[in-house]
């Protein structure tokens, strides 16, 4: 069962669409974001560690923010603000987007 | 409300104040602008993992307190784990916050907890200089009116700001932020208030609505405070009532973020661009799958021309040849010639092997150009930023050995110093992984002291007498570490870790750190390595050596296939290693080591323990049942290594 679809998210009362910011479409992680793409954070996969998941909102990748997706090779790497992030590609994988199709308007 | 803060008068003329901020936002830079005391400052997070005191300057019969960086509270790591138990158990008179300007959510969501806690508090928004240069523009009067805190801003580097946070501080009331959670979170806090309030052997140093914000949130920190000062009973019903409430740190966590979110919006008035210049370019090709690898190359062919080409060779050969060899020594050996009436004294001293001409000469001429190129050559890896980018690069391999990339950070600085290397070992997040990284510490990376002895050897045989002993240690390091994370029980966490830019190091920081450096190796490796020489000159005079030589002479000389007097150099290197080193040092020069034996020899003490200081820290951080433990399992490793490696070399008939 590694893959996300059969997970479930929104676990760890960090829903859906929590602020109206993105809508559900369908179940699709950091890790399978294009590099180059921007995307809005929705929620997480319910088997990520409670630690994990305090420092991932701490660094500001929380449900209802925007984030660049720059790498996934050695490591994905995310930028957050002004800031890099790189974490493993199983952490990624836990972290459900969605994608941008009306980026342009959110900062 | 009640307020357990301490009296607050006018102004500030007494007390302590804590800096605190997220890791690698300038809070050690922050605190050598305020005290004028030196500590480690560089680029990555993570390098201050204790706390540092000392007197501001502009405030007098005021400290200052450096504590290591937080990503948030609760804490998970052991080093953010220190700082929260300065906010419960130092006396603070203020909190002076130190946030990245142009990460505001992120500062200002540590900005509302430390808030929460009802003291003093001053904002300094750091890195201004970066977040003008891409064009961050920020409504200060709105967050300071929000926060009800004054906020500041700075750029440390460069000493801006200084004097108004000097003002501030000075000036800081008690902070009277507060929020609204859930119906039942609010419930239970004003619960945990009146169970506490009335029971606590001791007051509380920060708000109680703050500390059950914490104990609600799960801390570690805090649990123990409360669980030493307050009745058995009253913590149990504190318990029950954390168990009553639906995952409390999450929704707690969460009712922040949405405030914060709502702040932002309003007092971000431009975001700003993201960076396009060189130092993002670089970035992206350090961490590429493939150039990072050339770079990575590159880094390390640049620090083996500057330390082994230009260090080991040109320096050494000047230093060496041209001024000890023809200048110093002569002059020495009449002086003590002239002024020293005794053949054996002047032989001690000026011989051979004397401690002048040989201990001082290597010591000075040799390993001295050595450390110091190597320290230079540090000191802008680390300011540079590559670190964090070498931790996303080598993630994969220190999958394999159990733990994450981050785990670079103490392998690569115990370069420098093994035993401080085991104190950053905190940044781990779990028990498990700074088991493994300890372990591989004593075991298997070399400090620098031993660094310069070992290169200083080899290199007087063969650059290849360097390689294999660089890849039978490297080959020990990843055997041991693959084999212990299948032995030791427990989960690895999965890297996360921030890339702080790429920034060009600071002169002026470069030097200081390698002149503190040297500083300790003066202080504390040279006169460890000519009483070694004079050790090693005292058991061949006296025959002392005897009984040395025969106990040792099976493993020595049976197995390791060494001369008998090497038991000497054994046992000196049960206290360092490197003083272990010298010991074969003197062997070397005086005829006795074939190149098999020095690369033999070098292995071995290099996988022993690196010195007693370290065992004691081992014992003081991981406790002495584990340390005992390693102690038994490397000294055996090493030998069997060592044992190993000579028939081998014997074997392939290399070196002869
Ligand atoms: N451009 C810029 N760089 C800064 C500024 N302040 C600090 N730095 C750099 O940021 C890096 C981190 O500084 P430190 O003082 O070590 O940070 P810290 O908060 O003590 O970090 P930890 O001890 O790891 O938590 C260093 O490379 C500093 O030179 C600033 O105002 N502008
Ligand atoms: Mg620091």
């Amino acid at each position: 069962m590694r893959r996300f679809g059969r997970r479930r998210f929104g676990q760890h009362g960090f829903g859906f669409g929590r602020r109206g910011a993105c809508r559900r479409r369908f179940a699709f992680t950091l890790a399978d974001t294009p590099a180059g793409q921007r995307v809005c954070l929705r929620g997480f996969s319910s088997s990520l560690p409670a630690e994990r998941l305090s420092h991932l909102l701490a660094y500001g990748l929380a449900p209802g923010r925007w984030v660049q997706v720059i790498q996934h090779e050695p490591v994905t790497v995310v930028q957050v603000e002004h800031s890099e992030l790189a974490l493993e590609n199983d952490l990624a994988r836990q972290i459900e987007v969605t994608p941008a199709d009306d980026s342009s308007q959110n900062a | 409300m009640h307020c357990h803060n301490a009296v607050v008068s006018e102004t500030l003329t007494e007390g302590t104040i804590a800096l605190i901020g997220h890791p690698n936002v300038g809070k050690s830079v922050l605190f050598q602008q305020l005290t004028g005391q030196r500590v480690m400052v560089s680029n990555y997070p993570g390098t201050t993992v204790e706390v540092a005191r000392g007197a501001v300057r502009q405030i007098p019969g005021v400290a200052l307190v450096d504590t290591p960086g937080v990503v948030t509270f609760p804490p998970f790591s052991e080093d953010e784990a220190v700082t929260a138990r300065v906010l419960l158990n130092e006396p603070l008179r203020a909190i002076l916050q130190v946030g990245d300007a142009k990460n505001l959510r992120r500062t200002l969501l540590l900005t509302l907890q430390l808030a929460e806690m009802g003291l003093p508090l001053v904002v300094a928004l750091n890195m201004m200089d970066e977040a003008e240069r891409r064009g961050v523009t920020l409504d200060i009067a709105q967050i300071s009116q929000q926060f009800d805190a004054p906020i500041i801003l700075t750029t440390a580097i460069h000493g801006q700001g200084v004097d108004q946070l000097i003002a501030a501080l000075q000036e800081a009331k008690p902070c009277r932020f507060w929020m609204e959670y859930p119906a039942d979170i609010e419930t239970a806090l004003s619960d945990f208030q009146n169970q506490v309030e009335t029971n606590l052997s001791r007051a509380a140093n920060i708000n109680l609505r703050a500390l059950g914000l914490l104990w609600l949130s799960g801390d570690q920190v805090s649990a123990a405070w409360l669980r030493d000062h307050l009745p058995a009973e009253i913590y149990a019903k504190l318990e029950s009532l954390r168990l009553s409430l639906e995952a409390p740190a999450q929704r707690i966590q969460q009712a922040r973020l949405e405030k914060i979110d709502s702040l932002a919006s309003r007092v971000l008035i431009n975001v700003g661009q993201a960076d396009q210049g060189w130092s993002a370019r670089l970035s992206r090709w350090s961490t590429h799958p493939f150039w990072g690898w050339v770079i990575l190359a590159l880094v390390l062919y640049s620090l083996y021309w500057f330390v082994g080409v230009f260090g080991a060779g040109v320096l050494v050969g000047m230093l060496e040849e041209q001024l000890f060899g023809q200048v110093i020594n002569p002059a020495v050996t009449r002086l003590v010639e002239l002024t020293i009436p005794f053949r054996w004294l002047q032989e001690f001293l000026v011989g051979p092997y004397g401690l002048w001409t040989m201990g001082m000469t290597y010591a000075v001429a040799l390993i001295f150009p050595i450390v110091t190129t190597f320290f230079l050559a540090f000191g802008i890896l680390e300011d540079s930023g590559y670190l964090p980018r070498l931790a996303a690069l080598s993630n994969r391999m220190f999958k394999a050995l159990g733990m994450n990339g981050k785990a670079v950070l103490p392998m690569v600085l115990g370069l420098g110093c093994v035993t401080m290397a085991m104190l950053t070992t905190r940044v781990l997040e779990s028990k498990r992984e700074r088991l493994l990284a300890t372990l591989l510490l004593a075991l298997a990376v070399p400090c620098s002291a031993q660094l310069g002895v070992v290169m200083g050897l080899l290199a007087s045989v063969s650059f290849s007498a360097v390689l294999i002993w660089a890849g039978v240690v490297t080959l020990v390091l990843l055997a041991v570490g693959w084999l212990a994370a299948r032995l030791v029980p427990g989960e690895r966490t999965m890297l996360l870790v921030e890339l702080p830019p790429l920034r060009i190091p600071q002169v002026s920081n470069v030097m200081l750190k390698t002149l503190a450096r040297l500083e300790w190796y003066a202080k504390e490796v040279v006169p460890l390595f000519l009483f070694g020489a004079a050790l090693m000159f005292i058991l061949d005079k006296t025959s002392l050596l005897g009984w040395l030589i025969h106990a040792g002479e099976p493993i020595v000389s049976g197995w390791l296939g060494l001369p008998p007097q090497a038991s000497a150099a054994f046992v000196m290197g049960f206290l360092r290693r490197d003083f272990g080193a010298t010991g074969l040092f003197v062997m070397e020069a005086q005829g006795l080591l074939t190149p098999v034996q020095i690369v033999t020899a070098m292995v071995t003490i290099t996988l022993f323990i690196p010195c007693i200081a370290s065992v004691m820290m081992i014992g003081k951080e991981r406790g002495w049942r584990i340390a005992l433990g390693m102690m038994a399992t490397i000294i055996p490793l090493a030998i069997l290594a060592g044992g190993l490696l000579n028939r081998l070399l014997l074997a392939i008939g290399w070196g002869a």
